[in-house]
């Protein structure tokens, strides 16, 4: 999946975590480790947010408000940073798209 | 034809060959050598000439056929270098040299080429005691890096470009063909030490020389990358580096050149004894 499709059914499609990725505290910052992937990718602050808010199944549009309710950014860099973000964890397999 | 033993991170082997191969041989391996024999052997090499050939066999079978009793041992060295990580055990093993100080050990980790020989043969030209040159082992459990010890191979032309700065006095040096040599460290790290430091060098002509630290998340993928393929399973590995990382100091040395190199040096670990 890239960004455009992303983009085309985002009003549609409910991301959660996959329950592949195992979470490791690395000093401060949290990395994920997946398993069949034999990776591990470290995350950053607003990555990791992300990951959390995906314990649920959420949409692109619910996570653009939970992302808006906690910064002062600008919402479309949001959209393009979280359009981006979505698909590293979709290619992780860190998540996977709601049934 | 005589037989010597050599001394590894839990491993010996013993080695048959001539009197000329046996003199090579400890110019690679010169702090490992006992003529008694060791207790529990893991594998037999011989080094025999055949003609214009020297062969090399490891525990009956021949492993090499070369042109040269030098590269003869070569050959002897990168097998013995495979043998020590197939005994490893569970010990972690790392792309990297390593030096120890007053208390402490330093890793100098990166891939091939990236300057770690050079910043190993640096730092025991600085004052610190050799451990290991390509391949450092490290105990996850009580973070202790354990001797490799061997001599550190290095291009003639770097030394020269080195004595027309620094004098070297921290080792002998040994020319093995017309564009490499062995060094030879003076002070050498026999018993384990405690890992404190991770150096990761960056040689580049175009940039700033900086020392540059590192947390343990912006490292972790990267050192993964210096770490040979885990027996215990890569999950392990990871929770292993990890704890590793935590109570380390790491530095990205970023330097131009010789004399950049030892300012570098010299910056960074003012800041570890800070």
């Amino acid at each position: 999946m890239d960004n455009g499709d992303i983009m085309a059914d985002d009003k549609e499609t409910y991301y959660v975590q996959s329950g592949k990725a195992k979470i490791k505290d690395v000093g401060s910052d949290k990395a994920l480790y997946v398993g069949d992937q034999k990776a591990v990718h470290v995350l950053n602050r607003s990555a990791y947010f992300i990951y959390e808010a995906m314990k649920e199944p959420i949409s692109f549009e619910e996570l653009v408000e939970v992302i808006l309710e906690v910064t002062d950014g600008d919402e479309k860099a949001i959209r393009e940073d979280l359009k981006e973000t979505i698909a590293l964890f979709l290619k992780y397999d860190f998540i996977k798209t709601a049934e | 034809m005589r037989t010597i033993y050599l001394l590894f991170p839990r491993m010996n082997v013993s080695l048959t060959a001539g009197e000329e191969v046996l003199r090579k041989v400890a110019v690679f391996f010169p702090f490992n050598t006992e003529e008694k024999k060791s207790p529990s052997l893991a594998h037999a090499y011989r080094v025999k000439r055949e003609g214009k050939q020297w062969v090399v066999s490891k525990d009956g079978n021949v492993l090499d056929r070369r042109g040269s009793d030098w590269e003869a041992v070569f050959t002897l060295e990168y097998d013995i270098e495979l043998s020590v990580l197939e005994h490893r055990g569970d010990w972690l093993a790392v792309h990297a040299g390593a030096v120890a100080g007053e208390d402490e050990a330093c890793l100098v980790a990166g891939n091939p080429d990236s300057g770690k020989t050079t910043v190993t043969f640096h730092l025991v030209e600085m004052g610190w005691r050799f451990m290991c040159e390509e391949i450092a082992f490290v105990d996850a459990q009580t973070r202790e890096v354990h001797p490799y010890l061997q001599t550190l191979s290095l291009e003639s032309r770097f030394i020269d470009a080195v004595k027309a700065d620094f004098p070297v006095t921290g080792g002998k040096i040994r020319a093995v063909n017309p564009s490499l040599v062995r060094y030879s460290p003076d002070m050498i790290q026999r018993k384990p030490v405690k890992l404190g430091t991770i150096c990761v060098p960056k040689r580049d002509p175009e940039a700033k020389a900086e020392v540059i630290p590192l947390s343990p998340g912006a490292f972790l993928t990267e050192f993964m990358g210096y770490c040979f393929e885990p027996k215990a399973g890569m999950e392990d590995l990871v929770d292993r580096v990890i704890g590793i990382l935590e109570e380390c100091r790491i530095y990205r040395l970023v330097y131009r050149d010789i004399e950049d190199c030892r300012k570098i040096l010299l910056s960074a670990f003012s800041r570890a004894s800070a």
